[in-house]
């Protein structure tokens, strides 16, 4: 339980992320926070206190340390602990090194055949790093904490102890070499540890990895491990081949891991497998795409095939149709009982987008064979209409028909998707999807994990701040058991990462910065790099394009915004490619935000979303999009006609209706509105704002037509020309004057 | 000084109107208030100029992209168009370029300066301003509510190759009336990039001692201008004096020596 509770408070006070992602303005600061936290599905509740010292040592280095203490119903708890320092980079290395508990990933590369990861663990240890030249070198030592990988972290119990030592050379370079070696020792005992095979009590790991990217759009990789345990020698290895290109993605890898590869507790079922894994994406012409996926995995107990097809068209009218094709099959060796299950799923799907809404209308035929046989045949019809600020609100309708009577039915889903800010000063994030969810499709699922969250930030000043965070968890299986079953035998973790149960998350929190000394001090620039702590990450990417359409999706054929900068909470940042592309990888699951930086952004360009709020998951990646528009505008001259001369008109209001904007014209009447989105106005000159009555001699007519994105319409020409007002006469009471004789002239 | 004002150039212009309403004030505040860009022929650079009203009132602001030009006393002056040799006017678009701002909110006005691939000089520096100009907002015209009208410069300069300055210092003028002295001291720029005014002017007695120092306002001295920098000075009584100008280039120092002979009052 006290494992349990200090886990959670690593991720209840922010320590863990301003060590991580330490930056230059963290340097000199201390931060302390009073947080509460209750989770209904676990039936806890937790006070606790959080305290991150970041000091800057000139010179020296950075030393950041985190520490936290929480009660509960059990008494009072130390959470998370740890000491860091990050030693400045200079011209003869770098080191870093890091005690307590924390977060650590012990693998060579993110190796990515057959899917297979090898994700952040909990330790507690010690680890250190140094680098010298183009060589570094990471020793770590500590005792592992079972975790599942999410937002709401869960310790489940310890695990196994590892010790060893890391060598890579050259890791920035086009050949990249690393060797490991460890020792490991697996807790037997460990009930909360799931284990799909018999861990050896003990083991000694050699392994030996190469990168080698020949060019810019090639990457290959390949590792080579040797296993001692129980007094026998057994080999793993794996190769893949990697490109990426605007037209031609692909992926070929093959791997083979003995039973006793890195046996490090709750990764046991990584081990134990091997096939080869494929996938392609082609681009044959602008109109049709081409992509498809194959893998096939052997285990001792079982064996898999999973094959997909696509092909994708593009059609005129912002029409897009795509057929698809999957079949899985998984066959259980030894068992009689289950022998084997297949699902073949096919579906047509189009779409459409117009403006901002995005309109999809599939029709799929999904059969399953396990014990007894189905088959579902539905049609799903959802809308999602997308808004400035990123809020996007979304609907699904699915009809279901079915030979299983459970299967059979309507199911409703909407979404609601975006964030919204008052100013500086509050912030609200809101990622929710409400009713049943019937988009995260797999291929053993119709339905999986449905999450809500929302956060709402207020800067109380310019040192503290609140938060109030809700994360909400439903599970809502409707799966055929032996998928489970299956799917988790190979390795496919169908099993959610937050857990087994329907979760009510409230996390509150105030927070306040204390600064000193010279924070921004360049010199600390360069302490993030070799930085040892990680925890579960999922990816971010996206894109930033020029949405000539203008309805708030990428469509084939638009272009991509280069150089652009894109940060993610503010803190770490990186430039889009050619083609407007960017990627965040190890992001922090949960809640984050991406933000463009518009001043990085062409002036022709009006970005329609500067932030962008994304739920990370575990392991997983986000796709987050910038749609800009290309800037119209209209511009023109006011002129008056006075005598044989044309004077300029300063002033004077120009209204573009019925979008409501408006420009002035300047001491030379020219005129200027800009960011005009596509569309038909009228376009007038407003009469109070010109000092007498006009009429207009000439103008644009009465419609004006944008009708491409950036299109500069120049030269729009108001020619006006006083009306003189005849005046008004208003004759009084006439009176009489009498002359008399004495008398003069009397008005009466 | 002067320069500096003029360089915020936050002129209040209060509209002359009738209506009954009370005026209110606008306090808009903006950085930055120049841009030093260093460029390349067909390189573009994007930045931007924040604006943030601090009143209590919703404004209009209208942008607009302006050469600048200096009047033979140094004033800056911003007009439409002047010579186009040493604009980058034309290769500068602003968006928004007239926008509706909010109590307490801040707009960006962002600018994307986009340097021809062929340019009249290969090392130059051109130079342009970015203009914005309070109005009251449509509604608040409509209804006839008045306000006060701001403007507001942010200077570019973007310089293009390593152009050099050419300072000259030309022969120093003291102008009398009946209650003022004024030096008048001419600079010009026969070079390829402004220079700066940073220095003093000190004015000696024949005993060598220093009876009055002037700062220069850093005010610049652009390519191709003649000008005429004008300081107040005390009055002096009959006699001969010295005055010594330096004037700090930064890797040198300029110096113009000029004796002053004050003659009897007839």
């Amino acid at each position: 339980m006290k494992r349990l509770i200090a886990a959670t408070l690593l991720l209840v006070s922010p320590g863990v992320l301003a060590a991580q992602n330490l930056q230059r303005d963290d340097v000199n600061t201390a931060r302390i926070s009073a947080s509460a936290f209750t989770d209904t599905g676990a039936h806890r509740s937790t006070g606790g206190l959080g305290f991150d010292l970041v000091q800057g040592f000139s010179n020296r280095g950075v030393l950041s340390s985190s520490f936290s203490l929480a009660g509960d119903q059990d008494g009072l708890h130390s959470g998370r602990s740890f000491a860091h320092w990050d030693g400045l980079a200079s011209a003869q290395g770098s080191t870093s090194s890091t005690a307590g508990s924390f977060f650590f990933q012990p693998q060579l590369f993110e190796n990515r055949a057959g899917n297979i990861y090898l994700p952040a663990v909990l330790m507690r240890g010690a680890e250190s790093q140094w680098s010298q030249g183009k060589t570094s070198v990471s020793a770590f030592a500590g005792r592992f904490l079972v975790e599942d990988g999410s937002r709401i972290l869960y310790v489940r119990g310890a695990s196994d102890r590892i010790a060893g030592v890391t060598t890579t050379f050259n890791p920035e370079g086009r050949l990249s070499y690393s060797v490991q070696f460890a020792r490991t020792s697996a807790d037997s005992s460990g009930t909360n540890i799931i284990r799909s095979a018999s861990a050896p009590l003990s083991s000694l790991q050699l392994r030996q990895a190469v990168q080698l990217k020949p060019f810019r759009w090639l990457k290959l990789n390949g590792e080579y491990s040797v296993s001692k345990a129980a007094g026998r020698l057994t080999p793993s290895y794996d190769a893949s081949l990697e490109h990426e290109g605007e037209r031609l993605t692909f992926r070929a890898a093959y791997v083979r891991r003995s039973p006793d590869y890195l046996p490090f507790g709750l990764l046991s079922f990584q081990s134990d497998r091997k096939g080869p894994h494929a996938e392609l994406r082609y681009r044959l012409t602008r109109w049709i795409e081409v992509g498809g996926s194959s893998v096939k995995l052997r285990t001792s107990a079982a064996e898999s095939n999973q094959y997909n097809g696509n092909t994708s068209f593009s059609l005129p009218g912002n029409f897009q149709l795509s057929l698809a094709r999957s079949e899985s099959r998984v066959k259980l060796e030894n068992n009689a009982a289950f022998s084997g299950q297949s699902m073949l799923l096919d579906s047509v799907t189009l779409t459409n987008s117009f403006r901002r809404w995005l309109t999809r209308a599939r029709v799929d035929d999904i059969q399953l064979r396990s014990t007894a046989t189905s088959r579902t045949r539905g049609l799903e019809i959802g809308e999602t209409r997308t808004f400035q600020n990123g809020l996007s609100l979304g609907g699904e309708v699915r009809f279901q028909k079915s030979n299983e009577p459970d299967q059979h039915g309507t199911r409703i889903s909407t979404a609601i998707h975006g964030s919204y800010n008052w100013g500086s000063r509050v912030t609200l994030n809101v990622q929710t999807d409400l009713g049943r969810d019937i988009r995260n499709e797999t291929l053993f699922a119709l339905s999986n994990l449905r999450t809500s969250s929302a956060s709402l930030t207020v800067k109380l000043s310019r040192s503290a701040n609140l938060r109030f965070e809700y994360y909400g968890t439903r599970l809502n299986y409707e799966l055929n058991r032996d998928s489970i079953l299956a799917s988790a035998l190979l390795g496919n973790s169908v099993e959610p990462v937050l857990g087994g149960a329907n979760r009510n998350v409230f996390f509150f929190q105030y927070q306040k910065t204390l600064r000193w000394g010279k924070s921004a001090s360049a010199e600390y620039d360069k302490t993030t790099t070799g930085v040892a702590i990680v925890r579960p990450v999922g990816t971010v990417g996206g894109r930033v394009f020029v949405d000539e359409n203008e309805n708030g999706v990428w469509d084939e054929g638009e272009p991509g915004a280069a150089n652009a900068i894109v940060s993610l909470n503010q803190l770490r940042k990186t430039t889009t490619d050619e083609s407007g592309r960017f990627e965040f990888t190890a992001v922090a699951v949960g809640p984050n935000e991406i933000a463009l930086e518009s001043d990085t952004l062409s002036a022709i360009f009006t970005p329609t979303v500067l932030r962008q709020p994304v739920a990370v998951a575990f392991k997983a990646r986000v796709q987050t999009d910038f749609p800009l528009r290309a800037a119209s505008s209209i511009s023109g001259r006011v002129t008056e006609k006075k005598g044989d001369e044309i004077i300029p008109v300063a002033d004077a209001a120009i209204r573009l209706e019925p979008s409501g904007l408006y420009g002035y014209s300047d001491s030379s009447g020219e005129f200027s509105i800009s960011n005009v989105p596509r569309g038909t106005y009228k376009l007038t000159v407003v009469p109070e704002t010109v000092d007498h009555q006009f009429r207009v001699v000439s103008g644009p007519g009465a419609a004006v037509d944008v009708a491409q994105a950036g299109q500069q319409l120049k030269e729009v020409e108001f020619l006006l020309e006083r009306v003189e007002v005849a005046p008004v006469i208003e004759r009084l009471p006439a009176s009489r004057i009498k002359v008399g004789p004495a008398a003069t002239g009397v008005l009466q | 000084m002067r320069w500096a004002f003029l360089c915020a150039f936050v002129s209040l212009c209060l509209c002359a109107g009738l209506a009954p309403q009370a005026q209110a004030g606008i306090d808009l505040a903006y950085q930055p208030m120049r841009v030093d860009l260093r460029l390349t022929p067909g390189q573009t650079q994007t930045g931007v100029v924040q604006l943030k009203n601090q009143g209590t009132q919703a404004i209009h602001l209208r942008g607009r992209m302006m050469d600048f030009v200096v009047s033979d006393d140094n004033t800056p002056q911003f007009v439409a168009r002047t010579d186009e040799n040493y604009s980058c006017r034309s290769w500068t678009i602003l968006n928004p370029v007239e926008v509706d701002i909010a109590p307490d909110s801040v707009v960006p006005f962002r600018y994307t300066v986009q340097v021809p691939a062929t340019l009249v000089a290969e090392s130059r520096t051109f130079r342009c301003a970015l203009t914005f100009e309070s109005m009251p907002t449509l509604e608040d015209r409509i209804q006839k509510r008045t306000t006060n009208q701001v403007r507001l410069v942010t200077v570019l300069y973007a310089t293009v190759g390593s152009p050099a300055a050419t300072p000259e210092i030309g022969n120093p003028e003291i102008r009398k009336t009946e209650d003022a002295w004024r030096l008048e001291i001419p600079f010009s720029n026969a070079g390829e990039t402004h220079y700066r005014l940073n220095g003093q002017v000190f004015i000696k007695d024949h005993d060598n001692h220093t009876i009055e120092t002037l700062e220069m306002d850093s005010s610049p001295i652009q390519p191709a201008t003649s000008v005429h920098v004008g300081f107040d000075i005390k009055a002096l009584p009959q006699g001969e004096y010295t005055m010594l100008l330096q004037l700090n280039l930064g890797s040198k120092i300029l110096e113009k020596e000029a004796i002053v002979e004050v003659l009897p009052s007839r």
